[in-house]
């Protein structure tokens, strides 16, 4: 009985508070008397008076990540404040959950006005059918402004779904100081293919740093994730090889896929190159000094200079320079992007055009790049002296002209990727011949595009 | 006299039956919250995945999600990778939820003793389970890593091992390494629980036993471990469902690799439902795996139950 009045009572008490908790709000409007009440009032009919704001949303995972949060936030409020019309409401996503939440947001009728992605990303929102032509949408110099190459990735059956942003092409860092231990010209960065295979060679013939730690000469992301698979066409394009053939159909199975499968397995078996590894753990062997070349986007200065514990000091021993020519006789490489999209479904697609416009301005592009090191697609932006302040971004700039895009023409891609990377991991962790390995993979992929 | 008794039961019968459903809308009123949020947060969101189950739901086209005959479980249970993901799944939950039992259980017998300091290391061997799965992912992955990691250089330093192994990265040890990171982070609610579990077995049982001449071993087979055995079921079954599920550590460590060595159910469900875009696939992976683990939990139940005693 006691029991059961106190569960009464506790009822009592929690919807009481509630009542409370209601009133209370009512209530300190009502304190203010009447002359607050006039200036609510008035407030109000001046409201009333102002034309109706504009919303609109944009998700990207910018305000999740701690390096670049802040100079987005600083992006999005410059435009509050040169659009007071435009109510703009942003929602981050963390990078790993992005594609996932974004296709399940968008494919329920909660698709944000303005979406952000990388190439891989958008291809597969473009499947969906979540982004909307922009041809119409973005200023005719604008789309003018940028790359062909660059504008070419966010063009799927001829009509442009996503506006490049911010690319990051690829090229080559290296160890000035294990170079010069090796015997190498540190000054002097190899540049054929064959001499970076020497160079590599040689400094893993260092096998040991002072401390015991093991030296590899090279190292290229080669596990766990697509997006090894995704840089990998870099390596394939330096072997003459493709992933796509001239009409646009998979052709992973051809002797330059070959030849750079059994680069990987060759390096790896010789103990040049670590096996099973992902980016993230090549950047702290570089980081850490025992890593004599690796690949890696214009982004690596920064995060050298971070993982080091060295700051600025790490770029006396790190030389930077193009991808090494290959069969080709040209630098190639791959470069990744995050682009800009706008849902079909968007309410306000003018507005959500100004603020794409607006992150692709010169004055956000330069800020951006002052924070974050960051390349533009853009024939005007990435001449810009503010925008090649040094050897490293000039380097960098000069590459991008040479990257291709990634082949990601069909919604399938990233999972075509994620098999490259397997097939990655059955040659070098795995042992396996190659020829078999990429005959089964194409076959996996045509699998895959053919649903 | 015989109508004022008829009057007066039934006037007490109405009192009775008055009393009985004011204590029946009692009730009531208490389950009523928790079964609304039962229905909106676990009955409604499983029947849309076994409806899901049986048509064609691409991610692709929402629009238009036909019935497709069984396809998605046909499909299931005729991709060989599907079983493969099964027995890697089997073989993680079964050596992480042994493991992390046997540990547990050896330091809440420890710490069920008189031992100086006892808070401070249930505090310390707790702290692991506070941690979010992301960091003990990450934290395990730097411990383990080929040329930097603690672990190597440790082995390395005691002369067990010559050559740095690749934990992560190796077909043949990344399964190893996940398991590792799991006991590590589950060892402790299975200490915690199985202790509070040993405080309640009644000392007169064990002095019992005692006075009869059991040895240590013997207390512990016959006594201790009966005692607690509820808890152990408990504990263990928790735990088994818990694995299943398991999808962070297993994304964050190796993403289902090295060659799909490490590709558990959930890693298959992911990337059958957001890769391939199959929702319905995905969906019917769940159904199967919630059926398998319904019908495993029931006889686990069973079997375990026969070895209960209870001190009263």
């Amino acid at each position: 009985m006691f029991k059961k009045s106190l569960s009464i009572l506790l009822v009592l008490v929690v919807m009481i508070s509630l009542v409370l908790v209601g009133c209370g709000q009512t209530t300190e409007q009502n304190d203010g008397g009447e002359t607050d009440n006039a200036k609510q009032a008035e407030d109000k009919q001046a409201e009333d008076k102002q034309p109706e704001k504009a919303k609109i949303t944009m998700t990207s995972w910018l305000e999740v990540e701690q390096s670049v949060e802040a100079i987005f936030k600083e992006m999005i409020d410059a435009f509050r404040s040169a659009n007071p019309d435009i109510e703009v409401e942003t929602i981050g996503l963390p990078f790993n959950q992005y594609k996932d939440q974004l296709l399940v947001m968008s494919t329920s009728g909660n698709a944000p006005d303005v979406v952000m992605g990388n190439s891989q990303m958008m291809v597969g929102f473009n499947g969906a059918g979540i982004l909307a032509p922009l041809e119409d949408l973005i200023s005719k110099e604008k789309q003018a402004d940028i790359f062909d190459n660059n504008l070419a990735g966010g063009t799927f059956d001829g009509k442009l779904v996503a506006i490049p942003w911010i690319t990051h092409p690829i090229g080559l860092f290296y160890n000035k100081e294990l170079f010069e231990k090796a015997g190498l010209d540190p000054e002097k960065a190899p540049e054929t293919w064959d001499e970076m295979v020497q160079a590599a060679k040689k400094v893993a013939a260092l096998k040991q740093d002072k401390d015991g730690n093991r030296i590899y000469g090279i190292g290229h992301s080669i596990g766990k994730v697509a997006h090894a698979g995704s840089v990998f066409n870099g390596i394939i394009y330096s072997h003459g090889g493709h992933f796509l053939d001239a009409e646009g159909k998979v052709d992973f199975d051809n002797a330059g896929t070959r030849e750079a499968m059994q680069y990987i397995k060759d390096m790896v078996d010789a103990g040049v190159m670590p096996a099973g590894v992902n980016q993230k753990e090549i950047r702290g062997l570089f980081a850490n000094e025992q890593l004599g070349i690796m690949f890696d986007g214009d982004m690596g200065r920064a995060v050298f200079r971070k993982l080091s514990g060295k700051g600025k000091e790490f770029d006396k021993i790190m030389g930077v320079a193009l991808i090494p020519t290959g069969k080709t006789g040209k630098s190639e490489t791959v470069y990744t992007e995050h682009q800009l999209g706008i849902a079909k479904e968007s309410n306000d697609q003018e507005a959500a055009a100004k603020l794409i416009e607006h992150l692709l301005s010169k004055e956000m592009i330069v800020r951006y790049h002052e924070t974050n090191s960051v390349l533009a697609p853009s024939k005007s932006i990435g001449k810009l002296p503010e925008m090649n302040e040094d050897y490293y971004m000039e380097v960098f700039n000069k590459q991008l002209e040479r990257a291709r895009p990634l082949p990601a023409t069909h919604p399938m891609f990233d999972n075509a990727m994620l098999e490259v990377t397997k097939a990655l991991e059955r040659v070098s962790v795995g042992k396996e011949d190659v020829d078999p390995v990429v005959k089964e993979t194409q076959q996996k992929i045509e699998s895959l595009y053919s649903k | 006299m015989k109508l004022a008794s008829v009057l007066n039961n039934r006037i007490n019968g109405n009192r009775y039956r008055s009393k009985v459903m004011k204590d029946k809308a009692f009730a009531v009123s208490l389950v009523v919250p928790a079964l609304i949020m039962l229905i909106l947060t676990i009955i409604i969101p499983v029947i849309s995945v076994v409806r899901m189950s049986f048509f064609e739901y691409n991610l692709l086209h929402m629009d238009k999600a036909p019935w497709n005959n069984f396809d998605n479980y046909i499909s299931v249970l005729k991709d060989k990778e599907f079983y493969l993901s099964f027995l890697r799944t089997i073989t993680y939950v079964f050596s992480t939820v042994g493991l992390a039992f046997i540990t547990g259980l050896i330091f809440a017998l420890l710490l069920n003793t008189e031992i100086k300091g006892k808070n401070l290391f249930r505090g310390a061997l707790f702290l692991p389970w506070t941690m979010p799965q992301v960091i003990i992912a990450i934290v395990w992955m730097w411990m383990l890593q080929t040329d930097y990691g603690i672990m190597n250089y440790v082995l390395k330093s005691l002369h067990l091992i010559q050559e740095n192994i690749n934990w992560v990265g190796d077909p043949k040890t990344a399964m190893l390494s996940v398991i590792i990171a799991t006991v590590w982070k589950q060892m402790s609610i299975m200490m915690v629980i199985i202790l509070a579990g040993l405080q309640t077995v009644p000392a007169e049982l064990k002095e019992a036993a005692l006075m009869d001449g059991a040895n240590a071993f013997q207390r512990f087979w016959n006594v201790i471990l009966p005692s607690i055995m509820s808890v152990i079921k408990t504990v263990t079954l928790t735990q088994i469902i818990i694995n299943f599920q398991m999808f962070g550590l297993f994304y964050t460590m190796t993403g289902g690799g090295p060659v799909d060595a490490t590709s558990v159910l959930s890693i298959y469900t992911h990337e059958a439902a957001f890769m391939s875009f199959n929702m319905g696939k995905g969906a019917a992976v769940g159904v199967t795996w919630l059926l398998f683990l319904i019908g495993f939990a029931a006889l686990y139940n069973k079997v375990l139950s026969r070895k209960e005693i209870y001190a009263d």
